[in-house]
C-alpha cells in the first residue's frame, strides 16, 4: 500500500475487497462478547449505527464463513459455537414493504386483513429460498461443507424435495414439484409473482398464491426439519435466521400504516420458539421496544421467555469503573489490523501502535498555557471591585500557570468564597488546587481559557481518541481516518518515510476537528435527522454558553441534562424524540442517582462525544448535569425547530444576564 | 433511419408548434413552487387542454406548514382560471400509491389520449409512478413531459429529514434469485442524504457511475461538486469514467448513456435519482423498460421554498419538453 494512502479511507470492511484482505481487517473482538448470537434461541442485537452490529451479524453470513475458509484462517467463532446455517432477509431491500401499496381491492380476498399474512407468507418463501442459497453456498467449498458435515448430493435433496413439497404447510403450492430443482424454481416463481405485483406490472394475484398463503416461520420451521431427516445437516445444526432493517418498520412513512403488523407478524415467529429455528434480529435500542405484540394474539413476545438482548452500546461504552470497558481493546484491535495491511515499519513487538501513532496526551497545565500563548493576562476575568492586590497575584500567577490562575478566578467567586481575595497564600499550596475541586473543573476552566484567548479546544493522544470514539467503532475509524488525512496532506511534497509516523498533536487537532464536524454534518442523513440536528445544534450552543459564562465554575457538569423519568413518561412525543435521538446515536443517555431530595428515578442525557470538538464542550462527565424539567426541553425543543439560536448568560451577578436559561438551575439557586 | 431513433425535445413552444394536436389533457402538479404553473400556462395559450388533474402533496406538518399554506394559495391564485378547484386532487406525501395509479386511471380513462405531464414540482415519489402507469396505458397515445427550470433553488435545505434508502413505489426490484448489481447509477444533486454509506454498504461490489450535470454553472456546480466529494470519502472512485458528464436538459441522452452502461439492459443496475429532474426522468423509463429498481431516500418535509420564480430566455419561460410517446409509439426502448 502507498504511504500516501489512508489506510482508514474504506470505513466498512466488505467481502468486496477480496478474501484475503477483508479476514485481516475484520475484527472478531465482539465475538466472545456477543456469545448468546452464536447459540440456540432468539437473539435481538441491540446498538447504534457504527456499534459493530452489522459487523456481528455479517460473522453469521455463509459468504463470510467462506472468505475465512479461502483465506485459509481460522473461522474465529469457538469451535462449540459455530455449528449453524444462518440465511436471512433485508426488509427493506426486497420489496416486501411495499404490500402497503396495493389497495384492498387488489387482493383476491378484497381485504386489506390479509396483507400482513402475504407480508409473513413472502417471508417465509424468501427465506426458504435463501436456506437452500445458503447450504449451496457452504457445499461448494470444501472446508465449510466438511466443517458443517453437509451432504447435499442431488438425489438426497430430490427425495428430500419430494417429501417437503407434500408437506400441510405448503398448502399444495409445491404439489407439482418433482425434484430439488423444480422445488427451487418454484419458490422463485412465487416471489418473482409477488414483486410483479408489488411493482403493478400484474393487477392481481393469481389463485395459487391467494389460496396457499402461509403462516410466518412454520414452512421455514418444516423446511429445517425435512434437511437434518434426510441427513442434509447433522440435527445438533443451529439455523439462524437474520431479519434485518426490523427497526426502519416503525419510522418508515413510505410504506403505509402496515408497519406495525409487519413487526407484529415478525414477533409471532419469534413467539413460536422453536427448536429448528433461531431468529437474529438487529435493532437500535428502542425502535425494538416500540411493537411487542404478535400478530392476532393478545401476548406479547418478553425477554428470556421469546428472545435474549445482546446490547451492544452497553457492552462497549464506558461504565464508572474502567477496568470493565472493553473498547480501547477493540479499538486497538481494529487499529492494529488496518496498520497492518500497509507498509510501514512497524515498532517493536511489545509496542501499542495506537500508543505509538497518537501518543499520550498533553497535561491540562501544557493546555492552559499553548491557549494562553504569550498574552496570558488576556484569560483572566477581573473585577472592578476586585482588591489589587489580588488582581496583581492572579495576573502574575497567569504567566506562570495559567490554568491555576484561571481556577484562582473561580474559586473566589463561589459562595463563601470571597474572603481568600483578601487573605491568600503565595506560593503552593492553593486551595483551589484540592484534588478534586480541581479535578472536576479542569475540563471547564480550560474551555474558559480557550474562549477567552480566542483558540479553539486542542485534541490529541490516545485518550482523547478513545474518549471521542464513545464506545463507536464506526466513529472510531472515522477520527483515525481524518487524523491520518490530515497528516498526509501535511506530508505533501517530502518523501514518505518508511517508519510508522508518530502523528503530532497539531495534525491530531485538525483531523479530529474534521472528524466532528464530519458527524455534525451527517446528523441529518438520517430519518428525521434535520429536527434532531436543530435541537443538538440548540443544546450544543446552550452547554457551551453555560460553561464559558459560569465564571465561578459551580456547574461544570453542564454539558449534559437530566429529568425526572417520572415526568419523561408522562410526555410521550419527548420521550419518543429524545430516545430517537439515542437510538440514532446523537445523545448518549443513562439513569442515575439524583442528589436531590426527592430522590426520584432520574434519566441524563449528553452529546454524542464526537460531537464535543464542534461544540467546543467537555467529552467528560462531571459532577451533576443541569437538573431540568420537561418543560424547559420542550421549551428548547420548540426554540430550536423554530430556528432560534440558544441565548443566555448563566452569570447572575450581571445585570443584564438573559432570563431563557435561569429557570434550569432553580434546585440550585444560591449556589454561585 | 433517423425517424425511428429520433426523440424529440426541445422548449415547450417548439414542440408543441410541431406536434399540431389540437388539443391535450394535463396532469401536473399544484405546489407550492411557481414553475408548477409554467406548462399548462404555455399549454393554454398555445393551444387548448380539455381535461386537467393537478395533485397537491401535503408534506407532514412541520414548522414550514403555514409558509406552504400560503404559497399554495398564491400560485393557485397564479393558476386563475386555467384551471377549476376540482381538477384539483389532494394527497398527503406519503399516500399509498394505489390511490395515485386511480387517480391516473381515471384520468387516462378520460383522456383523448394525448398528454402531458409537467414532472416540474411533483415529488418523485408520485412523478416515478405516474410516468410509469401513463408510458405502459395504450390508451395513450402522445406522452410528452414538461419541465420548468426554476430562477433559482433555495441555497439551503432542499428537503430534511429523509427515510431510509428504500426503493420508490413500482420501482422494486424484479427478478429473483437476485444477481450481484453490476451497476448503481447515481444522478448527482445537491444533497447525499446518506447515499456514500449506503453505496459502500450495499453496493461495494458494484460499479458506481455518478451522471454529473453538464454543463455546470454557478452556482449549483460547488454543490454538485460536493456531492461527488462526499461519495468520494465513503466510495472511492477507481476510475474519471465513473463520473459520466450528462447534459442536465437532455433526457434522450442521459437514457442511452444509461442504456450504453448497461448494454441494453444486459447488465443488472440499480438508479439512484437525486440529480436534476429530467436526469430523473432518464431513470424513470429506463427503469420502467428494464423492471430496474430505483432507490431513493424520501424527504419527509419539502423546503416551501425549494426553488423561487420561472427562469427565462430572452423573456421566454424555460420549459422543456420531452416526447416520450408519439402516435401510439414508445420512442424509447433498451434496442436503441
Amino acid at each position: 500500500m502507498d504511504k500516501r494512502t489512508n489506510p482508514f479511507h474504506d470505513l466498512y470492511v466488505s467481502e468486496s475487497i477480496g478474501h484475503d484482505r477483508f479476514v485481516k481487517l475484520f475484527s472478531p473482538f465482539l465475538v466472545e462478547h456477543a456469545l448468546p448470537l452464536f447459540d440456540s434461541g432468539n437473539v435481538v442485537l441491540l446498538g447504534v449505527q457504527g456499534s459493530g452490529k452489522s459487523m456481528l451479524l455479517n460473522l453469521l453470513k455463509p459468504d463470510t464463513r467462506i472468505a475465512y475458509a479461502l483465506a485459509n484462517v481460522k473461522y474465529p467463532v469457538p469451535k462449540s459455537f459455530s455449528n449453524f446455517i444462518s440465511a436471512g432477509i433485508n426488509l427493506t431491500r426486497c420489496g416486501i414493504l411495499d404490500f402497503g401499496q396495493r389497495d384492498n381491492g387488489s387482493f383476491a380476498d378484497d381485504s386489506g386483513e390479509t396483507i400482513p399474512i402475504y407480508f409473513g407468507d413472502f417471508l417465509n418463501y424468501w427465506i426458504v429460498a435463501d436456506i437452500l442459497n445458503s447450504i449451496e453456498k457452504l457445499s461448494a467449498n470444501q472446508q465449510t461443507k466438511a466443517d458443517l458435515f453437509i451432504d447435499n448430493d442431488q438425489s438426497i435433496m430430490d427425495e428430500w424435495a419430494k417429501e417437503l413439497k407434500n408437506d400441510d404447510c405448503w398448502f399444495g403450492y409445491l404439489s407439482d414439484v418433482t425434484n430439488y430443482f423444480d422445488l427451487k424454481k418454484k419458490i422463485a416463481k412465487r416471489i418473482n409473482d409477488y414483486r410483479s405485483f408489488l411493482n403493478f406490472n400484474t393487477q392481481t394475484l393469481s389463485g395459487d398464491i391467494t389460496s396457499t398463503k402461509t403462516s410466518v416461520g412454520v414452512p421455514i420451521s418444516h423446511t429445517v426439519a425435512f434437511l437434518k431427516k434426510y441427513a442434509v445437516v447433522p440435527t445438533e445444526v443451529n439455523f439462524f435466521i437474520r431479519i434485518d432493517q426490523y427497526e426502519e418498520l416503525t419510522r418508515l412513512d413510505s410504506i403505509g400504516d402496515k408497519a406495525s403488523e409487519y413487526q407484529q407478524i415478525i414477533n409471532k415467529a419469534l413467539g413460536l420458539r422453536d427448536p429448528n429455528l433461531s431468529y437474529r434480529i438487529g435493532s437500535r435500542r428502542f425502535a425494538w421496544r416500540k411493537e411487542l405484540r404478535m400478530y392476532k394474539s393478545g401476548a406479547i413476545v418478553e425477554e428470556e421467555r421469546n428472545y435474549k438482548i445482546v446490547n451492544i452500546d452497553s457492552i462497549l461504552r464506558r461504565k464508572e469503573n474502567r477496568r470493565t470497558w472493553i473498547f480501547p481493546d477493540f479499538a486497538k484491535d481494529v487499529f492494529d489490523r488496518r496498520i497492518g495491511m500497509t507498509d510501514f515499519g512497524l515498532p517493536p513487538k511489545n509496542k501499542n501502535i495506537l500508543q505509538f501513532v497518537f501518543g499520550s496526551n498533553i497535561d491540562s497545565v501544557g493546555l492552559a498555557k499553548k491557549y494562553a500563548g504569550s498574552s496570558s493576562q488576556r484569560l483572566l476575568r477581573l473585577d472592578d471591585s476586585w482588591p489589587k492586590d489580588w488582581c496583581d497575584f492572579l495576573t502574575s500567577l497567569s504567566s506562570q500557570d495559567p490554568l491555576s490562575a484561571k481556577l484562582a478566578e473561580g474559586w473566589c467567586r463561589q459562595q463563601g468564597k470571597q474572603n481568600i481575595m483578601y487573605n491568600f497564600p503565595r506560593t503552593p499550596p492553593f486551595p483551589w488546587e484540592k484534588t478534586y475541586w480541581k479535578k472536576e473543573r479542569l475540563d471547564q476552566a480550560l474551555i474558559q481559557i480557550a474562549a477567552r484567548c480566542g483558540e479553539r479546544l486542542k485534541w490529541s493522544g490516545i485518550d482523547d481518541v478513545i474518549a471521542l470514539s464513545g464506545g463507536n467503532i464506526l466513529v472510531f475509524v472515522s477520527i483515525c481516518q481524518h487524523i491520518w488525512a490530515a497528516w498526509i496532506r501535511d506530508m505533501r511534497g517530502s518523501e514518505p518515510d518508511t517508519a510508522l509516523p508518530q502523528i503530532e498533536p497539531e495534525l491530531q487537532t485538525v483531523g479530529i476537528h474534521e472528524a466532528s464536524m464530519h458527524w455534525h454534518d451527517k446528523i441529518c442523513y438520517e430519518n428525521g435527522g434535520n429536527d434532531r440536528k436543530r435541537f443538538i445544534d440548540y443544546i450544543g450552543t446552550l452547554f457551551y454558553q453555560s460553561l464559558t459564562e459560569d465564571k465561578a465554575m459551580s456547574y461544570p457538569g453542564n454539558n449534559g441534562f437530566s429529568l425526572r423519568v417520572s415526568e419523561l413518561e408522562n410526555d410521550h412525543y419527548l420521550r419518543y424524540f429524545l430516545d430517537d435521538a439515542v437510538d440514532y446515536g446523537d445523545l448518549h443517555d443513562s439513569s442515575h442517582t439524583t442528589k436531590t431530595k426527592d430522590r426520584e428515578l432520574r434519566r441524563k442525557w449528553y452529546l454524542n462525544p464526537i460531537l464535543s470538538p464542534f461544540f467546543r464542550i467537555p467529552v467528560a462527565h462531571t459532577k451533576e448535569p443541569m437538573y431540568i424539567t420537561v418543560k424547559e426541553v420542550r421549551t428548547w425543543l420548540l426554540k430550536s425547530q423554530l430556528g432560534e439560536t440558544a441565548v443566555r448568560k448563566v452569570d447572575k451577578t450581571k445585570p443584564d444576564g438573559g432570563t431563557v436559561q435561569m429557570p434550569l438551575f432553580e434546585c440550585d439557586k444560591g449556589k454561585a | 433511419m433517423i425517424g425511428d431513433h429520433f426523440r424529440p425535445w426541445g422548449p415547450f413552444t417548439w414542440v408543441l408548434d410541431r406536434l399540431q394536436a389540437p388539443e391535450w389533457d394535463y396532469f401536473g402538479c399544484h405546489s407550492t413552487e411557481e414553475r408548477c404553473v409554467g406548462a399548462l400556462s404555455v399549454l393554454e395559450l398555445k393551444t387548448k387542454s380539455r381535461n386537467k388533474k393537478l395533485v397537491r402533496v401535503i408534506d407532514p406538518p412541520s414548522q414550514y406548514s403555514s409558509r406552504s399554506e400560503s404559497l399554495l394559495a398564491s400560485t393557485r391564485t397564479q393558476f386563475g382560471n386555467y384551471i377549476a378547484d376540482d381538477d384539483i386532487e389532494e394527497m398527503s406525501l406519503f399516500t399509498d400509491i394505489s390511490t395515485v395509479a386511480k387517480l391516473v386511471t381515471r384520468f387516462v380513462a378520460e383522456s383523448c389520449g394525448k398528454v402531458v405531464i409537467d414532472i416540474s414540482s411533483f415529488p418523485k415519489r408520485f412523478f416515478f409512478p405516474i410516468v410509469k402507469l401513463l408510458m405502459l396505458n395504450d390508451k395513450v397515445t402522445d406522452l410528452v413531459a414538461t419541465y420548468t427550470f426554476p430562477a433559482t433553488h433555495s441555497q439551503s435545505f432542499l428537503a430534511e429529514n429523509p427515510e431510509t434508502w428504500l426503493n420508490i413505489p413500482m420501482f422494486g426490484p424484479q427478478n429473483f434469485p437476485e444477481v450481484t448489481t453490476d451497476y448503481a447509477i447515481v444522478g448527482v444533486g445537491f444533497h447525499t442524504y446518506g447515499l456514500p454509506e449506503l453505496l459502500k454498504n450495499e453496493y461495494s461490489k458494484s460499479t458506481v457511475k455518478l451522471f454529473f450535470p453538464f454543463p455546470p454553472g454557478p452556482p449549483s456546480y460547488q454543490r454538485t461538486w460536493e456531492f461527488v466529494r462526499e461519495i468520494e470519502k465513503y466510495y472511492p472512485l477507481r476510475s474519471s469514467t465513473q463520473i459520466v458528464r450528462v447534459d442536465a436538459h437532455d433526457v434522450s441522452d442521459a437514457f442511452s448513456y444509461i442504456c450504453s452502461i448497461t448494454n441494453k439492459g444486459a447488465n443488472s443496475a440499480v438508479m439512484a435519482p437525486y440529480g436534476p429532474k429530467p436526469m430523473s426522468l432518464a431513470m424513470c423509463i429506463y427503469a420502467t423498460l428494464s423492471n430496474s429498481p430505483v432507490y431513493y431516500t424520501q424527504p419527509r418535509v419539502y423546503n416551501p421554498d425549494y426553488c423561487v420564480g420561472i427562469n427565462k430566455i430572452n423573456g421566454v419561460p424555460d420549459i422543456s419538453s420531452y416526447c416520450i410517446k408519439l402516435n401510439g409509439r414508445l420512442l424509447y426502448s433498451l434496442d436503441n
